[in-house]
């Protein structure tokens, strides 16, 4: 079948799932006899901007990781995956992860929702947030040759299935790891060990980029085309990190040392990476620090409500060393992963879900709680890398998950949307004029 | 601040000046194959560009670099001589030169009697041995191990497949006897894009190709067919 075919059947099984969609939905009941808004409300509200915002920050930090010639297209993975994942979430996912639960396995009711409460319809949108934060991690790490379509395929299952079903386990009450007793305050274990592993699970499908390694085992780094536009990706992506976690609170009483944990983990995180890099003997690079600060985040999102100051510190210091080590390992494996997503959310997420146990305020270092707390990374790898690397698979199957290799010389930004990033500069003499 | 040193250089004067360094050192017609290494760099070049173009040609010409290292100065002070002290300009040497010769592997494509995309292929692809120093690189024998194992697997007459072949062997424009069309160079270029990321890295070979496309853009046949044409 020719890939105009297959491109043209997805696009129309898309609309006619969105008109059947349209169909469905009865109308929103707004509650109006809740008129008094809290403090609460308001301040998830803003914490959803702020997760909103996120994106952004990954858009600039994965497109500033790519090469010139598939700026556009890094952008526009970033762009769409949050329209495509929202609606799927909003449809299917929120559903499976919060409706009521069957055996604690998945949720059975509110789908299509749209009779919530006003409280309960924002707390809805701060998760559809989360849903695109966790599969906008795959963009990242398969950057440069990663077909268009079916990265928006791959990221619709993310959202709808792979994400909902684990977030259920860990955040439904009902859910069995929840009831064990496994605690993730924002999900980094739910949230980002399972994107991290949803891309780990892509850029084994994948391959290397072309060149990446040579055949006589040579690794050749391929540098972003804008390094400041990464570091500005990271300071956003701190930035949203303060409604991440800020946003996950039940009470705002706990709002202060839940940001305070944050930010001190993010530093952490960096002066971990500077230490470990320099120990080493390796160059201080920006970029691994950048990473760093951003594992340091995802390190202290699990436990930043029950840890204190010092141990969020010790925590964000830990990450940035695994994340060093992570994106090596990663190398001596011929796995390219273009930012680092799998060491940054995987690897860190782990960390700092195990950390939650080790350090959990009036009960550390409890075996049991750490036991349940490994029960729970081990269940996040063993869901999600299987169904995703199966999901990538079949997309492989049917639509070709990879670019070819012309399209990739030619960059991704002129093979699959006709926009060149850049166009006063080298591409302009490399490809051929866009006809009008 | 003078801004001087980013003016273009008058290409009488800079053939001039390089003709009197490098006649210190070369002569006959490798002195001949260097000048019209030169004179196919960028037209458009100030001062300093050109001196850069200098030392990678004595480089390519396999000169010693203590020789290459006392050359810099005295290309520059003769860059600046006044025109009174410049000799002939050499390009009727250099015509002549091109005329007669039977084979010049660092003289790009003239020998090449053929359709415009021949022609630029052939520039395209000397231009890219320029670059990689080829086959002295160490990255060579990784080049056309891949240039083999990809010209397999595209559609390409066995013909032309065995021309590109014996080109990667002997890096010899003299290989290819016929003319190629268009689409199957294009394939080939690609592969040959394959071989150098195999063989540098994917930065080396965007950052080759584009080199090599830019050169290539600059020959009178560029102007029926572009070289980007090929990608």
């Amino acid at each position: 079948m020719s890939t105009f075919a297959v491109k043209h059947k997805f696009y129309r099984f898309l609309f006619w799932f969105f008109s059947l969609l349209m169909a469905w939905v009865p109308a929103a009941h707004a509650n109006s006899s809740e008129s008094v808004i809290s403090s609460e409300i308001i301040w998830l509200a803003t914490s959803i901007a702020l997760v909103f915002f996120m994106q952004a920050g990954f858009a600039l930090l994965e497109c500033g990781a790519s090469r010139a010639k598939n700026a556009i297209n890094v952008i526009m993975k970033n762009y769409t995956d949050i329209c495509f994942g929202s609606i799927f979430f909003w449809a299917i996912g929120y559903g499976l992860m919060f409706g009521e639960s069957h055996a604690g396995l998945f949720g059975i009711s509110n789908f299509l929702d749209s009779t919530l409460s006003n409280k309960a319809t924002i707390s809805l949108v701060f998760q559809l947030m989360f849903a695109a934060t966790c599969a906008t991690i795959v963009s990242g790490a398969v950057a440069e040759r990663m077909r268009f379509v079916s990265y928006m395929l791959s990221a619709s299952v993310i959202c709808t299935l792979i994400y909902p079903v684990f977030g259920h386990w860990a955040w439904n009450s009902s859910g069995w790891l929840n009831q064990l007793g496994f605690i993730d305050f924002a999900g980094a274990t739910v949230v980002h060990s399972v994107g991290g592993w949803c891309a780990l699970a892509a850029v084994m499908v994948l391959g290397p980029r072309l060149g990446r390694f040579s055949k006589l085992g040579e690794t050749r780094y391929i540098p972003g085309h804008n390094l400041p536009m990464i570091a500005l990706g990271g300071f956003i992506l701190w930035l949203g990190w303060f409604g991440f976690n800020g946003g996950s609170i039940i009470s705002l009483d706990s709002l202060g040392i839940v940001l305070l944990n944050t930010h001190l983990g993010a530093c952490a995180g960096a002066m971990g990476a500077i230490f470990f890099m320099a120990l080493t003997n390796k160059p201080i690079m920006m970029t691994t620090t950048v990473n760093a600060s951003i594992g340091g985040l995802v390190s202290v999102t699990a436990g930043a409500d029950i840890m204190i100051p010092g141990t969020a510190i010790l925590t964000g210091l830990i990450s940035g060393i695994i994340l060093v080590w992570g994106t090596a390992l990663l190398e001596r494996y011929k796995i390219d992963d273009v930012v680092g997503a799998v060491a940054v959310h995987g690897f860190c997420g782990v960390w700092g879900t195990v950390a939650a146990g080790v350090f959990y305020t009036g009960d550390m270092l409890s075996i049991t709680r750490i036991t349940i707390q490994l029960l729970g990374v081990i269940t996040a790898f063993a869901w999600s890398f299987p169904t995703a690397y199966l999901t990538f698979k079949a997309v492989d199957k049917f639509l070709s998950l990879r670019t070819s290799s012309i399209q990739e010389q030619r960059g991704l930004d002129y093979a699959e949307h006709y926009e060149i990033g850049y166009a006063e500069f080298n591409q302009a003499i490399t490809h051929r004029e866009i006809e009008k | 601040m003078a801004n001087n040193t980013v003016q273009p250089l008058d290409l009488t004067r800079r053939r001039c000046a390089a003709y009197m360094t490098f006649a210190e050192v070369i002569k006959g017609e490798v002195l001949m194959q260097a000048m019209w290494m030169l004179e196919e760099r960028d037209h458009f070049a100030d001062k300093m560009t050109f001196i850069g173009f200098f030392g990678v040609t004595a480089e390519l010409l396999g000169l010693d670099n203590n020789i290459i290292t006392t050359l810099y100065p005295k290309l520059n002070r003769n860059l600046d001589l006044p025109e009174e002290l410049y000799p002939q300009d050499p390009m009727p040497q250099m015509l002549k030169f091109r005329g007669a010769s039977k084979d010049s592997t660092g003289v790009p494509a003239k020998k090449i009697r053929g359709t415009p995309e021949m022609t630029v292929f052939a520039v395209l692809i000397s231009s890219i041995i320029e670059e990689t120093k080829f086959p002295n690189n160490p990255g060579y024998s990784a080049f056309k191990d891949t240039l083999k194992e990809e010209l397999a697997n595209i559609k390409l007459s066995k013909d032309n497949r065995q021309q590109i072949l014996s080109w990667a062997d002997a890096l010899n424009l003299k290989s290819f006897k016929k003319n190629i069309a268009a689409n199957e160079l294009s394939s080939a270029v690609h592969c040959i894009y394959i071989a150098l990321c195999e063989a540098f890295g994917p930065v080396e070979a965007d950052s080759i190709l584009n080199q090599a496309i830019l050169r290539a853009s600059k020959f009178p046949a560029a102007k029926t067919f572009p070289p980007r044409n090929f990608l």
